[in-house]
């Protein structure tokens, strides 16, 4: 008798449980669906990533020769100032590439710690202080070359042509050639890493990528536009923190920044659209609003981008002349924080990673 | 408990969760604790470990116990952020064992003559440490009775995809059903652990099923010495014979009775206040899982996955205004805890008013918050509402009708 009864409720249990059918697109989530990260990754790994940190490196290498050629004459200072622009522009490309090998080269610290500090900039040109690897140096990278180059060299042309300035300016050009190199040969290997990992766990790809893009917007959304504008220091502009306050290319910076992390966002590479964040959204029918969540966030992008496109003059100027635009500008900015940090991982299932507890959960 | 507190110490975490943040959040009622600094923090960790040892061994059994419930649950209130419902278990323990005669028989104590030694034992100082148990987990699987667990799934549906490249059990949690299975297994045996674990004939069965249960849950989720906690308190559950049996191999075997006696008074008192906690959310209008009210202290484990943005607006009268950035006053773990939970963005918004007015000499400014928090694997919903100033609120025992609805619950 009592076998008869445990057989029926196994029984029943298991045409329950089969008859909830595999769960599909429509719950609104990833882990609820049934979606094949397979050609994602792939289109991110072959035609995203890897092409652009190698145009990276390319545009990077010819910058060298530029300044190599600069020391023996053969090009003006215009020439080199034209070669920082494009490989700092090029840089806006490839900082949502935050993760993996970029990540163990701490790229992005080294690479854009800005703004730079002039004090420590001279300190460390008269010591010769080209020890890269000690964290939290804003006296490095392409903002260090950007205040040397546009700043100083408008001024005070002798110093900038010291030998000690020549050689400090040669250490940051060949420590980033390096760092961008390793990073090259490693996704060799890393690639295989990168397509395998699929999920949603905190040490998969999807993850890896949307914590790196929502790094690089906060980071965006912060110190490029929120403290300039003085939305987030007491309501005081400080329109000299902006992202290049010498050669005033910031308005092109953030363009690049915003185009770039919506591009990717969007998978899109030189030569079409492929598989990417917004379609894993729209697989999964994730909505805000009544609106699809991924057109809600290009709507967004859009709008940032044409307000920024409305400046008639620099970043700089604008906030000095304008800013309630920049705090425009600002508050798109917030508003498209809460679609990247909180909407997207909460329905792709992955979470924020990049600031962490310390200690146990329950 | 010992190991739990080296452990602690040994990661670091005493500077981290005590030391570096510039705010310390508080539990309802608690907001004038006075702060220790670092060193007497770490005096207080060293006698909370020499107080566990002496514990353990059974050597000036209750004044170490006394002293081990203050000292940890002043440690527990001393950030509200860092609430678990396993620290919490531990500080009813102690307390519990404050009044138990722990160090008459196998201690130090009784063997130095400091306790009178006794072999007897009434009955009720065990039926308090079962009703104990019986009431964490009882409630623990009430709580899981809401749809959102038992019949979306949720959150177990993100977590079992976060393990699905598992080895062994990845597979099983890659199945369709797996979510659902799972979610009902966690919240059948949350809810009928106790009753199997009473009964003589289903207890051997129950207390395997009480490992193996936690020893899953232990290697699936964070939860530091929870699942020990239970795998050793369940063992009370067994007879007194069963515990002569395995006691009788230490060399010694005492000829002890368990006789009958009512409960204490504080015990009932303690009892009926365990069994209201859990359910004072019934109290309010609001959505448990979302606006938490009633949450704390009842047993709601594992329930949410939640994460949250909450950014802080300053209006200083007549000028305009300006966003904070929490990173300047809170530590990551806390503004994560906070962007969550009403009430400590209520206390937050009000320390950000305090700082305020005193670095800016300012006597009147507003504070409003930008906030939005998303559940469960859904899109974010605004939480507090924007337009209020919150620093014209107070925290109280009443619904926090300033926190929106969610429309999906």
């Amino acid at each position: 008798m009592r076998n008869q009864i445990l057989i029926v409720i196994v029984g029943l249990s298991l045409a329950i449980f089969s008859s909830c059918k595999p769960k599909t697109q429509d719950d609104g989530n990833l882990c609820s669906s049934d979606y094949d990260q397979s050609a994602l990754l792939k289109n991110y790994a072959n035609n995203i990533i890897i092409p652009g940190l190698e145009t990276f490196e390319n545009e990077f290498s010819s910058f060298k020769s530029s300044w190599d050629s600069y020391k023996t004459k053969a090009k003006s200072l215009t020439q080199l100032q034209v070669g920082l622009k494009d490989v700092y522009l090029e840089f806006q490309k490839i900082q949502c590439f935050d993760f993996g090998p970029m990540e163990s080269q701490n790229f992005i610290e080294k690479a854009n710690p800005f703004p730079c500090n002039q004090m420590e900039l001279a300190k460390s040109i008269t010591t010769a202080n080209t020890d890269f690897s000690k964290p939290d140096r804003y006296d490095i990278g392409l903002p260090a070359l950007e205040t040397l180059f546009y700043g100083l060299a408008k001024s005070d042309i002798d110093s900038f042509k010291t030998a000690k300035t020549q050689e400090y300016i040669s250490a940051i050009i060949n420590d980033l050639h390096n760092r961008i190199k390793t990073i090259n040969t490693d996704w060799v290997s890393y690639k295989a890493d990168f397509l395998s990992r699929k999920g949603t766990d905190a040490s998969s790809s999807l993850s890896l990528m949307v914590n790196a893009l929502n790094k690089n917007f906060e980071i965006s959304k912060r110190d490029r536009v929120g403290i300039p504008t003085g939305a987030l220091t007491l309501g005081i502009k400080q329109a000299n923190l902006v992202e290049s306050p010498h050669a005033e290319f910031s308005k092109e910076l953030l363009l690049g920044n915003l185009d770039c992390t919506k591009r990717f966002f969007q998978g899109i590479w030189n030569k079409g659209d492929g598989e990417g964040l917004d379609e894993v959204l729209d697989y999964i029918k994730a909505s805000k609003n009544d609106i699809g969540l991924s057109i809600g966030i290009l709507n967004n992008y859009d709008a940032m981008i044409a307000k920024l496109q409305s400046y008639s003059g620099t970043l700089k100027n604008q906030v000095v002349n304008g800013n309630s635009e920049v705090i425009a500008l600002y508050s798109l900015m917030s508003k498209q924080l809460v679609y990247l940090k909180s909407d997207m991982p909460s329905v792709l299932c992955i979470a924020i990673t990049y600031l962490d507890n310390p200690s146990d959960s329950d | 408990m010992l190991f739990g507190l080296v452990r602690t110490l040994a990661q670091g975490w005493v500077h981290e969760l005590y030391v570096k943040p510039k705010f310390h959040f508080s539990f309802f009622g608690f907001d004038g604790l006075p702060r220790i600094g670092e060193s007497a923090i770490y005096v207080l960790y060293a006698a909370l470990i020499v107080a566990a040892l002496f514990i353990a061994i059974g050597f000036l059994y209750r004044i170490s116990i006394s002293l081990f419930f203050l000292g940890f649950t002043y440690l527990e209130l001393f950030d509200a952020t860092n609430y678990l419902n396993h620290y919490y278990l531990i500080c009813l323990f102690a307390f519990v064992l404050i009044f138990l005669p722990a160090n008459k028989a196998y201690s130090l104590d009784a063997k130095l003559g400091i306790a009178k030694r006794a072999t007897d034992v009434s009955a009720w100082t065990i039926y308090l440490i079962m009703a104990q148990i019986g009431i964490v987990y009882t409630f623990a699987g009430l709580a899981k009775l809401h749809p959102e667990w038992i019949v979306n799934a949720m959150p177990l549906t993100i977590w079992l995809k976060e393990r699905e490249h598992w080895p062994i059990l990845g597979s099983l949690f890659q199945l369709s059903f797996a979510p659902i299975l799972f979610s009902i297994l966690g919240a059948a045996y949350d809810l009928f652990i106790f009753w199997f674990l009473l009964f003589k004939k289903t207890r051997p069965m129950a207390y395997i099923t009480v490992v193996v249960f936690h020893l899953i849950t232990w290697s699936m989720f964070n939860i530091g010495l929870f699942p020990l906690i239970m795998i050793v308190s369940n063992i009370i559950f067994f007879s007194a014979a069963w515990h002569k049996k395995w006691l009788s191999k230490l060399g010694e075997i005492p000829n002890s009775k368990i006789h009958s006696q009512s409960f204490p008074k504080w015990a009932i008192l303690y009892l009926c206040i365990q069994l209201i906690l859990p359910i004072r959310f019934l109290f309010y209008k609001s959505q448990i899982l979302w606006a938490e009210e009633g949450y704390r202290f009842s047993w709601r484990v594992m329930l949410v996955e939640k994460s949250g943005i909450a950014n802080f607006t300053i209006k200083p009268k007549g000028k305009p205004g300006f966003e904070v950035r929490n990173s300047d006053f809170l530590m990551a773990f806390q503004e994560k805890q906070m962007a969550i939970q009403p009430d400590f963005i209520l206390q937050y918004a009000k320390y950000l008013g305090r700082y305020f007015k005193r670095t800016m000499n300012l006597t009147e400014l507003e504070v409003f918050v930008d906030s939005h928090v998303a559940l469960n694997g859904r899109v974010s919903q605004v939480f507090v509402k924007p337009t209020i100033n919150l620093l014209a609120l107070e925290d109280s025992w009443e619904s926090k009708t300033w926190v929106k609805a969610h429309p999906e619950l």
